[in-house]
């Protein structure tokens, strides 16, 4: 078995698996932690190309839909960042977790998503990306909402599933424009096909979709407001995926398919402006927080814009930029989510200005936020400032008013990172809550994030440099000019770099300190409520428009629509009917059975009370399956008449539930009902009589007459058709039965309940 | 919910023979008029039949303990048409043979006959499910 192929279905086991232990069981985690370490050893291995790195799982060839892995240099880049974070962080996760939680069902959540991640960066197949996207949404769903009896967490799950979810049904669409235009949706051919969209019509729809998938995805401005509701989710959550992997699945697309839709004129400069006004746009609002959490999630979504604007070119210096800035921000903020938690947990606040006095208290965790916090603002020698270097680099070069977007943004990151460290060092409240550095195997895995920050300040190129020039070559198919260096020489960016550390600088000093501004609501997140809300009334008044309650409406729509169905066959075809409409001819004892029918239909209307009406009902019913037996049709008719049997317990059952029987209080409208059932009832028996007497093709139930003994061994054609020739079609059936079942179960229980609180 | 005696021996005598006669329906099927619809409408007129002579009894009421009868049987129908998908067969891929028992002569084993027993299951669970629901009301 390849070993791409075990990583990437391990997660997926383990999922499952991890249901089966008890509730408070830690060994949940550690087997999280170790499926995710035994995936990142497999990730080695084909990195060190001791195995084959593209396996084919073949799916729904004909569609061109595929599950086969392709573990190029640009996806293992991604699956050893999100299999080694998430090694940590489910580590991290054991300890930090409260005894009483479900463990089982976390790490089950946790695997889920683990393995939908990597499902979303190994797909070679757009349709098969499209739908680990999903399957990512999906278990981060859950996972915020993983304390569904807070309102707040159930409220954030929600928004972030509808705002990513919506986000990626656009970029569905554009897949499929794509993948249509092109005529694959193997990545690797559409790669060579930029030429073919280039000339389509199709091409700028198609981008403005996947761009909608992107920026929902990786919460760009407006989209931003489903991060900071997704603070809701317990902290390892939201180190893993609201910082380190989830949110960068729309920056991997992006390096994903930027050669491919880079020749769309429209792609770069839009993705490069949702990123520059989002970087700067939420570095303000990150700085006017007070919640550690909020601030973390706004700073997320400024460096994922950040990021965004060195993927967005798909050229491969910034494209190198940008992966080296990925990997920097997942270290350094994986680790100050994780931190955040430890101090969560330690001081049981999250707010900045009821901490105490941090440097003195609890030493060790300090010295791990402030490290994390220089790395974020850019201080060399840290690994943030050889990205944001190369960041400004190519942005100095550029239009003006971006660079001056651009270093806006560093001064805001430079301000809200000095307020996270040093507001922390020594604490609004001296006489705050006094907790304390809390166990190694809660300060193991952020150290270790932190270690490699700073460590690819000092020696980014040993560390990296070959691997990432290997993924910006997959990634862009020409090879990096440069090398990551901590040291440039002296240029504009770095005295842009000066700049913007010593005006943040500044800024938190001079104002930040002296007041820190209440936090806005956003805007985004106000017609977000709105809207949902507005959703929510008009679909219920649409609903209760047509829903009366009323029976006899709801039998008028249906036979209307038999009725003006049969019209508009009979319109556009022309009524023909040829002899031969009927296989045999009716003797007397099918017409003596068809009139006894028509009598018993008769009384159930004359009928004064119910259970005469539905004494008649039955007769009407049972001369029907007489008349099926008569027709050599014994399975109709034993099937017809077991129905029968069993509607006269049912209407027995439901009496008590009816309103007293009045006959008179729809007499009025007796005369269009009375036309409505005999012109639906006439036109279908015309309509059969017709298809009948001229097939335009040969009838298969000769074909399953003749195979019905050869191909399914049985004689009973009617069950053989049901149980193999047809056997999807009555698992459907059954499945409506089963959803029946549950749905009159919700429905009487709801109904009694209901009386009961009466 | 009734104490007729009548109805009572009535029901005793003929609620075993409507069982065999859904199980004859049931193993016929295929063969013969029958199969898992009809023979799951039958078994639920027989589990019905005792309903209307000693109602719940002492059965814990308010449970939906048919629905798990419905999920056990759309479980099985499903699963049998999965279960060719591991022998690397198309989905729903049906297979049939015979084999010689003695006294009883060649019997036929369908795979299509675990998938009917799916649906007798879904239908007999459905069927009582609403009917218990209803019933149990007051």
């Amino acid at each position: 078995m390849p070993a791409v192929f075990l990583a990437a279905a391990l997660p997926f086991v383990v999922s499952p698996v991890l249901l089966l232990f008890r509730r408070p069981d830690r060994r949940a985690g550690l087997l999280s932690a170790a499926a995710c370490a035994g995936a990142f050893a497999c990730f080695v291995s084909v990195a060190l190309g001791a195995s084959p790195a593209t396996v084919a799982l073949p799916w729904i060839e004909p569609l061109g839909l595929s599950f086969s892995l392709n573990a190029d240099p640009l996806a293992l880049f991604f699956a050893l960042l999100i299999t080694g974070v998430g090694f940590l962080v489910a580590a991290f996760a054991t300890s930090y977790l409260d005894s009483n939680e479900n463990f089982p069902r976390f790490f089950s959540f946790l695997m889920l998503f683990t393995g939908s991640m990597l499902g979303v960066v190994l797909s070679s197949n757009l349709m098969a990306l499209f739908v680990f996207w999903e399957m990512t949404s999906f278990s981060s769903f859950l996972l915020i909402g993983f304390w569904h009896h807070r309102d707040r967490s159930r409220y954030g799950a929600l928004k972030a599933l509808v705002v990513t979810g919506s986000g990626g049904l656009a970029m569905l669409l554009g897949f499929v424009m794509v993948g249509t235009v092109c005529g694959s949706f193997e990545i690797a051919v559409l790669a060579e096909r930029g030429a073919l969209l280039a000339a389509s019509p199709w091409a700028t729809p198609a981008a403005l979709l996947i761009i909608a998938g992107v920026v929902t995805k990786s919460a760009q401005l407006p989209f931003h407001l489903w991060l900071p509701s997704a603070m809701e989710a317990p902290t390892p959550v939201s180190a893993f995926l609201h910082a380190a992997t989830m949110v960068k699945a729309g920056l991997f697309l992006v390096a994903r398919l930027g050669p491919l839709l880079s020749v769309v004129p429209l792609w770069t400069p839009t993705l490069s402006l949702f990123g520059l006004l989002t970087m700067t746009w939420c570095g303000w609002l990150a700085l006017r927080q007070k919640d550690l959490k909020a601030l973390l999630a706004f700073s997320t979504v400024s460096q994922l814009g950040l990021i965004l604007v060195l993927l967005a070119p798909a050229e491969p210096d910034t494209t190198a930029a940008g992966l080296l800035h990925l990997l920097n921000h997942a270290c350094f903020k994986g680790a100050l989510f994780l931190l955040v938690g430890v101090l969560e947990h330690e001081l049981h606040t999250r707010d900045l200005s009821l901490m105490g006095p941090l440097r003195r208290n609890m030493p060790f965790t300090w010295l791990l936020i402030a490290l994390a916090a220089l790395s974020m603002a850019g201080v060399p020698p840290m690994g943030g400032f050889v990205s944001k270097e190369l960041f400004l680099d190519h942005l100095l070069d550029g239009h003006p008013l971006l660079a001056l977007l651009a270093v806006a943004g560093a001064v805001l990151t430079a301000a809200y990172c000095f307020a996270l460290a040093a507001g922390l060092a020594a604490g609004r409240r001296p006489d705050g809550p006094r907790g304390q550095d809390p166990s190694p195997s809660l300060l193991l895995p952020p150290a270790l994030l932190v270690a490699a920050t700073v460590g690819l300040g000092f020696f980014p190129d040993q560390l990296v440099g070959t691997p990432m020039a290997a993924a910006t070559l997959a990634a862009t198919g020409s090879s990096v000019t440069g090398h990551f260096a901590v040291w440039h020489g002296v240029g504009p960016s770095l005295w842009a770099s000066a700049f913007a550390i010593s005006v943040g600088a500044a800024l938190w000093w001079g104002w930040w300190q002296k007041r820190v501004p209440p936090a806005p609501t956003l805007l985004a997140d106000r017609v977000y409520d709105y809207a949902l809300e507005q959703l929510e009334t008009r679909a219920r008044r649409l609903t209760a428009s047509y829903m009366s309650g009323i029976l006899w409406r709801y039998c008028s729509v249906i036979l209307l629509t038999v009725i003006v169905g049969v019209a508009v066959v009979v319109a556009s075809q022309g009524f023909v009917m040829h002899d031969g409409w009927s296989s045999r001819h009716a003797g007397p004892w099918d017409l003596a059975v068809c009139a006894t029918a028509i009598l018993a239909a008769l009384a159930t209307l004359r009928a004064r009370t119910r259970l005469a009406a539905i004494l008649a009902l039955g007769a009407s019913g049972f001369s029907l399956a007489l008349l099926f037996a008569l027709s050599a049709a014994p399975d109709l008719a034993l099937t017809q008449i077991m129905v029968e049997t069993i509607s006269v317990p049912l209407f027995l059952a439901v009496f008590a539930f009816l309103p007293p029987y009045q006959v008179d209080r729809v007499r009025r409208a007796r005369p269009l009902h009375a036309l409505l059932a005999v012109a639906a009832g006439l036109g279908t028996a015309l309509l059969l009589a017709a298809s009948r007497s001229q097939r335009v093709a040969e009838p298969i139930s000769s074909y399953f007459v003749d195979k019905s003994v050869d191909a399914a061994g049985g004689h009973n054609v009617v069950n053989v058709i049901l149980v193999d020739f047809r056997g999807l079609d009555t698992l459907g059936e059954i499945t409506v039965l089963g959803v029946a079942a549950i749905a009159c179960y919700a429905i009487i229980k709801l109904l009694s309940e209901k009386e009961a609180g009466r | 919910m009734n104490d007729s005696l009548i109805l009572a021996t009535a029901v005793r005598i003929t609620r075993p023979v409507l069982f065999l006669f859904a199980v004859v329906l049931f193993l016929k099927g295929h063969n013969a008029p029958g199969g898992g619809f009809i023979a799951g409408l039958v078994t639920a007129v027989a589990v019905l039949l005792g309903l209307f002579v000693h109602g719940h009894g002492n059965r814990k009421t308010g449970r939906p303990t048919f629905l798990y009868v419905v999920a056990a049987g759309l479980g099985l129908a499903l699963l049998t048409a999965l279960a060719p998908t591991l022998l690397g067969w198309p989905f729903f891929t049906h297979s049939f043979g015979f084999i010689n028992l003695p006294l009883l002569g060649s019997i036929e084993l369908a795979s299509a006959a675990l998938f009917d027993l799916g649906v007798y299951v879904v239908v007999v669970g459905n069927v009582v499910t609403v009917l218990y629901a209803l019933t149990e009301r007051r």
